[in-house]
Parts: structure tokens; C-alpha cells; sequence
């Protein structure tokens, strides 16, 4: 790992207030993570990993130390400046896919280009976004909507979307977690085909097969990282 | 900002039917003021038109006992017309008759209005309500059983199966006259199927007692000084009659009294558009709030891939604003046609509208429309803008 963090957290803290209790969900994690990394993070339900990976996302900002992705800090930058870094640096995939469900797959995939400035024409967009989908291998489900697509399927079609605007990392909060072990596989491994294209990908994960498939596992309890050790995916 | 219309479209589309209903306030607002600017305009025309048109010297004395039908009271008669001719100011002055009669001709029986002049200046008082003599002549003497006819009388055969020619007898009330003229067109329903008689004819077949009038139209001989002339005559004939049991209506009063409805008829419909349009509105304000409730996991989401406040704010304004432009379409279509109707209407009631479907009208109501709905859709656009990605995205 000779490359620069493309992720770096300096003694970040996420702490919310509820009354007079506070909540450490993150509590003083400095971390880094290197382009191309495949990192898997783990932890109990509760343990603040998807509090954590919102940090990374630049979807929240944390209530002490810093963050930078791509050595720019997150804690100065402006709503929009954040917005961009969301748009099209960072893909991301939830558990329950978020896909629009009146939409076609093709149209979902579009949807991130819609908010980027580019001089690419429509023809050309539309061209990569189906080229997306044969990527995540829906290239004969382009016209289909949500309800038409399996579980497995509709996560692909929001891993396509995630890599519409060509993002270096893809978030996954349990991309995996609403779907049968077969669908998780295939999920898994196309993370992995991602990877090995070059993007920095990091999801959480409670199952320790997709875990295992890492090159990198974090464990978190109680806000900290408790364990960080390198893996050999098989 | 223009590559997120289609999906603001796509957004319209997956709509329910019900949220559509909301903008029934809309619709209804901009018939309201559609139709009334479309009609108001035409009405204003046709009142100028008309009193350019018929003559500006003609001046309207009528009793107001007869006005409220309380027969009892001395109405107007033959001596107040010359009276009224007494005055300086007066070119003549005419009594005249209206009745309402079966008229049979070719066998067919039809309800037709008469009007009954003094032939003294029988040609004079048709020119001065601009009607031309296209055939035959004018009406002059007492009991001639002579007629003049309307022009539809004579161009068509709808009303008696057969047209009216010179020459041709009609019975009315039982009596027989002759057809010894035909007017021109005057574009006027009403006008165009009247018939008229001498005064003394039509006392005959009427209910008039004698030498008694429905009313009196003085001829001034100077337009410019009308009002004054109208002042003359109120003056002289209270002296007179020793009452004012009578009103003068001059041309400029008239159209005065026909402005003052049409700006009454106006405020009324303008608050019924205003209402319509605030409940319009409220509508749109709340089903857009509706909508950005149902959509808020969506709104997330776009932020996660990197929607800005902006892109958030734009594709709710811009749904909101269609929103009221729908409203605005429909609503123009339908206070056009609602302008059209009552044009028809108006026509066969001789009333003069110059119907304007002008293309200003068209973009000020669809204008409107539209700024209504971005107002109305501001708010929940706002609050939807605001909304933290993080928020909606951990809500299961
Ligand atoms: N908006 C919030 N307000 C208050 N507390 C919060 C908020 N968000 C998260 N927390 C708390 O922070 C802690 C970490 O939450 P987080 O969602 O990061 O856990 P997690 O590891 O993702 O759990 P799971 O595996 O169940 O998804 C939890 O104790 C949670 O209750
Ligand atoms: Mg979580």
C-alpha cells in the first residue's frame, strides 16, 4: 500500500445527544484506506458501523475530528461541495436497494447523472448506463421495473446506478443483507469484478462468508474499532 | 436543471388521480377569469358599438309606474310628446308602442314583436336606430294598416315557412296589414324579425288606452349637448306632469348604467376566481407537502447520489408549477367555451358581445396558472430540500 488514503479518519467522533444521555455511536477512529482496498466492516447491530460509513459517504459530517477523502477535508466543505463529492466520487448501495419503483432499470441508472454537470450527450449517457447494466449483467432487464426484478437483480441495478458517474469508492451498507446466499454470492462477486477494476469498495457486512471475500476486515464494538487485519479472500 | 424535466414529468405521471383533484380550485378559478376577460372585453366593445351605431340623439323617457307594472297610474301619453317638442333643444319626439302578437302568414301562426311609431318622422327614427330601408317605403299615414318588416322575415323561411315579400298581406291580431317595406340587416336577432306599424295601428290591437304611450324617444338636434337636452326635457316635463313620475335616460347614461353591471358582474366573478384560485392553491400546497412526505426515503436517496438542495428543490418546483398549468390548460379551454355559450346565448337575446379570444388572455391565465403552482409548491419543495439525507435514509 505505497498510495496515498484515499479515505482517512483522524480521531472522528460521532456523538449524539438524546436528552441528557449521549450516545458515542463513533467514538475516536482513526482509520485509513488505501485505493483499491476491498474492506469489509463488521461489528454487533448497534456497534455504529453504518454511523461510520455514513461519515465516510460524506452523507454526515462527524462532531469531532477529520475526515478526507482524497486528501480533502469534508469538515470545510459547503453543502453543494459535499453534494458533488456524493455524486461523484462515492457510489452507494443499501441493504434494501432504494431503487424508484415506478422507474425502469435504465432510468434508475440514469438518475445520478441527472444532478452532474458534463458535456456528455444524451445518446452518450444513455449508452453507458446500459453498458452499466451489462456490466452487472441485466442486459436483458434494461426496460424492466422494480417489481419485474428479483432481490438479487434490483441490487444490481443499484450497484449500476452507484457506478453511473464513474466513482473511485462504492459504499455498501449490508448490500447483501436482503438476500438469499445465492444472490449474495453473485453480489459479492461482482464487488469483487469491481475491485479488481480498480474501485475502492468498503460494505458492512454481519456474515462472515461475504466478510471472508474481503482483503480487509475491521471489526467495531461500541463506536471503536476493536480489531483491523488484513485477509486473504479465497 | 433542463436534463431534470423528464423526470419531473415521470414524477407527474406516477401520480395518483386523486392528487389531480386538487387542482379543481385552479380550474375553476381560471374559467372564472377566462371567460370573464374574454366576455368583458367583447361586452365593452359591443356597448361602445351599439351606441355609436344606433343613435347618440336618442333619448329614453319612460314612466316609472309602467317600469313596475302598476297600470293604475297616469302613464305617458300623447301630450307629454308635445311638450317635449316644445323644447329648443329637440329636433322631434315620438311615442311608441311595444306589443307582443300572433302573427299569421301561409297559414303559419308565430309570436312576433310589433313596435308602433308616429309617422310623422317614421324614416328618421329607423335611421337613428340604424335601420335601412332595403325595399319598398317608409310608413306614413295613421291608418294605413301598413307594415315594415325585419330582414330575417324577408331572407328566410324559417319562421313562416315561406319568405314575406313586398306587397304580401300578414294578419295580426286578427287584423290584415300590408308589407310596403323591408329593412336591412342589421345583424341583430331581435331586430331582424320585428315588425313595425303605425302608432294608431298598433293602439288598435294593443291593450293602450288613448293617446297613451309605453314611452317617448326624443331626437336632440345637437349630439354634443345630449345630457343637457336630457336635463331640458326632465325639467319641462315635471312642470308638466307636476310629478316626476317619469325617468330620462340619455345614451351616455345608459351606457354608464350597462359599464356599472358589467363592473358589478365583474367584482362578483373576480372574487368567486380569487377564491377558487387560493383554494387552488392551498391544494397544490397540499399535496405537494403529501408528496414530499411519500417520497422522502426517494428524496434521500437522490441526495446519496449527490442531488444538491437545488436539483431537490427544482424538481419539486417545477412539478408543483406543471401542476398549475395543467389547472391553468384546462381551465382556459373551459372559460373559452364558457365564453362562447354565452355569446350564442347573448346573441339570440340581442345583446352585442365582440367575443376576444386573445392570445394575451391565453398567456396570462396560463402565466398565472403556472406562478400560482410554483408559489403554492414552494414551501414543501423548500422543506424537502432541507431534508438531511442521513434522516430519511436510517428510517426503516
Ligand atoms: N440519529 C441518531 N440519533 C441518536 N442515536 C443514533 C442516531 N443514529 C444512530 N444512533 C445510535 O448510534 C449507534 C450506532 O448506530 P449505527 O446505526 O451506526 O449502528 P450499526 O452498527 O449500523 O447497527 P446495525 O448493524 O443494527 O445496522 C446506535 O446505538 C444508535 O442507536
Ligand atoms: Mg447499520
Amino acid at each position: 500500500m505505497k498510495d496515498k488514503p484515499i479515505v482517512e479518519l483522524k480521531n472522528v467522533s460521532k456523538i449524539y445527544k438524546m436528552g441528557d444521555v449521549e450516545v458515542k455511536a463513533v467514538n475516536d477512529v482513526s482509520l485509513e484506506i488505501y485505493p483499491k482496498e476491498f474492506v469489509a466492516i463488521m461489528g454487533a447491530s448497534g456497534s455504529g458501523k453504518s454511523t461510520m460509513m455514513h461519515l465516510i459517504g460524506a452523507l454526515d459530517l462527524p462532531t469531532k475530528g477529520e475526515i478526507y477523502i482524497k486528501k480533502q477535508k469534508l469538515n470545510k466543505f459547503t453543502e453543494n461541495q459535499l453534494s458533488n463529492l456524493r455524486g461523484k466520487t462515492i457510489g452507494f448501495v443499501f441493504q434494501d436497494f432504494y431503487l424508484i419503483s415506478t422507474l425502469t432499470a435504465l432510468e434508475n441508472v440514469r438518475l445520478p447523472i441527472l444532478f452532474q454537470e458534463n458535456d456528455e450527450t444524451e445518446e452518450e449517457y444513455n449508452k453507458r448506463c446500459i453498458n452499466l447494466l451489462e456490466i452487472v449483467g441485466l442486459q436483458d432487464r434494461i426496460n424492466h421495473k422494480q417489481t419485474e426484478l428479483s432481490g438479487g437483480q434490483q441490487q444490481r441495478v443499484a450497484i449500476a446506478r452507484a457506478l453511473a458517474n464513474d466513482p473511485e469508492i462504492i459504499l455498501g451498507d449490508e448490500p447483501t443483507g436482503a438476500l438469499d446466499s445465492k444472490s449474495s454470492k453473485e453480489i459479492i462477486n461482482l464487488f469483487k469484478k469491481l475491485n479488481n477494476i480498480g474501485k475502492t469498495i468498503i460494505i458492512i457486512t454481519h456474515d462472515l462468508n461475504v466478510a471472508k471475500n474481503a482483503k480487509r476486515i475491521i471489526t467495531l464494538k461500541d463506536g471503536k474499532i476493536i480489531e483491523d487485519k488484513k485477509n486473504k479472500p479465497e | 436543471m433542463k436534463k431534470i424535466i423528464p423526470f419531473v414529468i415521470m414524477n407527474l405521471k406516477r401520480r395518483k388521480l386523486r392528487s389531480y383533484l386538487t387542482i379543481i380550485g385552479i380550474i375553476v378559478g381560471v374559467i372564472a377569469i377566462v371567460s370573464l376577460m374574454s366576455l368583458s372585453e367583447g361586452l365593452k366593445s359591443g356597448i361602445t358599438e351599439e351606441f355609436s351605431k344606433t343613435g347618440a340623439q336618442k333619448i329614453t323617457i319612460s314612466s316609472k309606474y309602467s317600469m313596475m307594472g302598476q297600470g293604475s297610474n297616469k302613464g305617458l301619453t300623447l301630450d307629454d310628446v308635445k311638450e317635449i317638442e316644445r323644447i329648443g333643444e329637440v329636433d322631434f319626439a315620438t311615442g311608441y308602442l311595444n306589443s307582443q302578437t300572433i302573427s299569421k302568414f301561409s297559414k303559419e301562426e308565430r309570436q312576433l314583436s310589433v313596435t308602433g311609431y308616429q309617422v310623422d318622422n317614421y324614416e328618421k327614427i329607423l335611421t337613428q336606430e340604424g335601420k335601412e330601408l332595403l325595399r319598398g317605403k317608409y310608413i306614413d299615414s295613421d291608418k294605413s294598416n301598413e307594415i315594415i318588416i325585419g330582414y330575417d322575415l324577408f331572407a328566410s323561411d324559417e319562421y313562416f315557412g315561406k319568405i314575406i315579400k313586398l306587397g304580401d298581406s300578414i294578419e295580426i291580431s286578427n287584423n290584415n296589414y300590408k308589407v310596403v317595406g323591408i329593412l336591412d340587416d342589421t345583424g341583430n336577432v331581435n331586430n331582424d324579425r320585428k315588425i313595425y306599424m303605425s302608432l294608431e295601428n298598433l293602439r288598435e290591437i294593443s291593450n293602450a288606452g288613448e293617446k297613451e304611450v309605453d314611452g317617448i324617444y326624443a331626437f336632440a338636434k345637437e349630439t354634443s349637448d345630449i345630457e343637457k337636452t336630457g336635463e331640458k326635457i326632465e325639467e319641462s316635463l315635471e312642470k308638466f306632469r307636476d310629478q316626476e313620475d317619469f325617468v330620462v335616460t340619455t345614451p351616455v347614461k345608459e351606457a354608464e348604467n350597462r359599464a356599472q353591471t358589467l363592473e358589478a358582474v365583474s367584482i362578483v366573478v373576480v372574487g368567486i376566481a380569487t377564491i377558487s384560485l387560493l383554494v387552488g392553491g392551498i391544494g397544490i400546497l397540499n399535496s405537494m407537502y403529501t408528496s414530499v412526505l411519500e417520497r422522502r426515503r426517494e428524496i434521500g436517496v437522490m441526495k446519496a447520489i449527490g442531488a444538491r438542495r437545488e436539483d431537490i428543490l427544482g424538481i419539486f418546483l417545477i412539478e408543483a408549477g406543471i401542476i398549475g398549468l395543467i389547472g391553468g390548460i384546462i381551465g382556459t379551454i373551459g372559460g373559452f367555451l364558457i365564453a362562447f355559450i354565452v355569446n350564442i346565448i347573448g346573441q339570440f337575446t340581442g345583446t352585442e358581445i365582440n367575443l376576444s379570444f386573445d392570445i394575451t388572455i391565453i398567456l396570462i391565465a396560463l402565466g398565472f396558472s403556472f406562478i400560482l403552482g410554483l408559489i403554492a409548491g414552494f414551501l414543501p419543495a423548500y422543506q424537502a430540500s432541507k431534508q438531511q439525507a442521513i434522516d430519511s435514509l436510517r428510517e426503516e
